[in-house]
């Protein structure tokens, strides 16, 4: 994917293997589109840690809180050093009033989807898991 | 969900029977499908079981990562009552993608990855959990 052109004046940052791009619970007022390195995802379910993916070039992060208001359901903690360009909540705005109807409807299913999947994994991953802990994953 | 945004778009509708498949695992997917009416069962096969993954009701989508990464279809999805929906061809995601910023591109290319890779982890967890249904 070419960013050159659209992101060449925008915020750059390096983080290093450890660090916090997003923390859970936190207020949402950025994404992170990752140029390199990786990034783990995961939530923290009576003092665990249980993982829910990995994210790396190319990827976008955090964008879920900017869709959807709902606050950061998950940590992001860089897994090597990361470069990645951040897009405030304003820029982000923007970009997605110039977003097709159709686009935008599927986004945001897909952002409803994945916060309910992350649900089942964690409640799968929990102490007490069972089948009938599993609802129907798009209600 | 996300039914407002494209109910009034002028996509092709149709109409399926209970029991019919709209989709199936496997397959090659061209079209997704908005719900506008009734409910879809969605499952998966697994060591040659139905392991159930959802229900998708009116303003719902599904079979819309297809058509986004085309990759074959994860799941199977079959009418529960009658349903009633509006055909997304390939086509039309394809050029609207085409027509979007690369941010947006890798967002949702970045979704549907993620629905993927938490789908599969789900159903294992169940599985090594033995809560398959």
């Amino acid at each position: 994917m070419s960013i050159d052109g659209a992101f060449r004046f925008l915020d750059r940052r390096v983080y290093f293997p450890g660090d916090t791009l997003i923390k859970e619970g936190d207020d949402g007022s950025r994404a992170y589109l990752i140029e390199d390195g990786k990034v783990e995802v995961f939530r923290t379910i009576e003092g665990r840690k249980v993982v829910l993916g990995e994210r790396g070039k190319g990827q976008i992060l955090g964008e879920m809180a900017l869709i959807d208001n709902v606050g950061r359901i998950a940590s992001c903690v860089a897994a090597t050093k990361v470069t990645c360009v951040v897009i405030t909540r304003p820029e982000f705005d923007k970009l997605m009033t110039r977003t097709s109807p159709l686009l935008k409807g599927i986004i945001r299913i897909m952002v409803a989807n994945v916060r309910s999947l992350d649900d089942l994994v964690v409640g799968n991953d929990g102490p007490t898991p069972s089948a009938s802990d599993i609802p129907d994953a798009h209600e | 969900m996300a039914g407002e945004e494209l109910k009034n778009s002028a996509l092709e509708r149709q109409t399926f029977e209970p029991g019919s498949i709209l989709i199936k695992e496997g397959d090659v997917g061209d079209e997704a499908y908005l719900i506008e009416e009734g409910s879809v069962a969605v499952f998966r096969e697994l060591a040659g079981q139905r392991v159930r993954i959802g229900r998708v009701g009116a303003g719902g989508m599904i079979g819309e990562m297809a058509l986004i990464d085309s990759a074959p279809r994860m799941a199977s999805a079959v009418a529960e009552k009658r349903v009633t929906v509006r055909v997304v061809p390939r086509r039309v995601i394809e050029s609207e993608l085409k027509r979007a910023d690369p941010l947006v591109r890798a967002m949702v290319t970045t979704l549907v990855q993620n629905v993927r890779f938490l789908t599969i982890k789900t159903l294992t967890n169940q599985a090594l959990k033995g809560g398959k249904r």
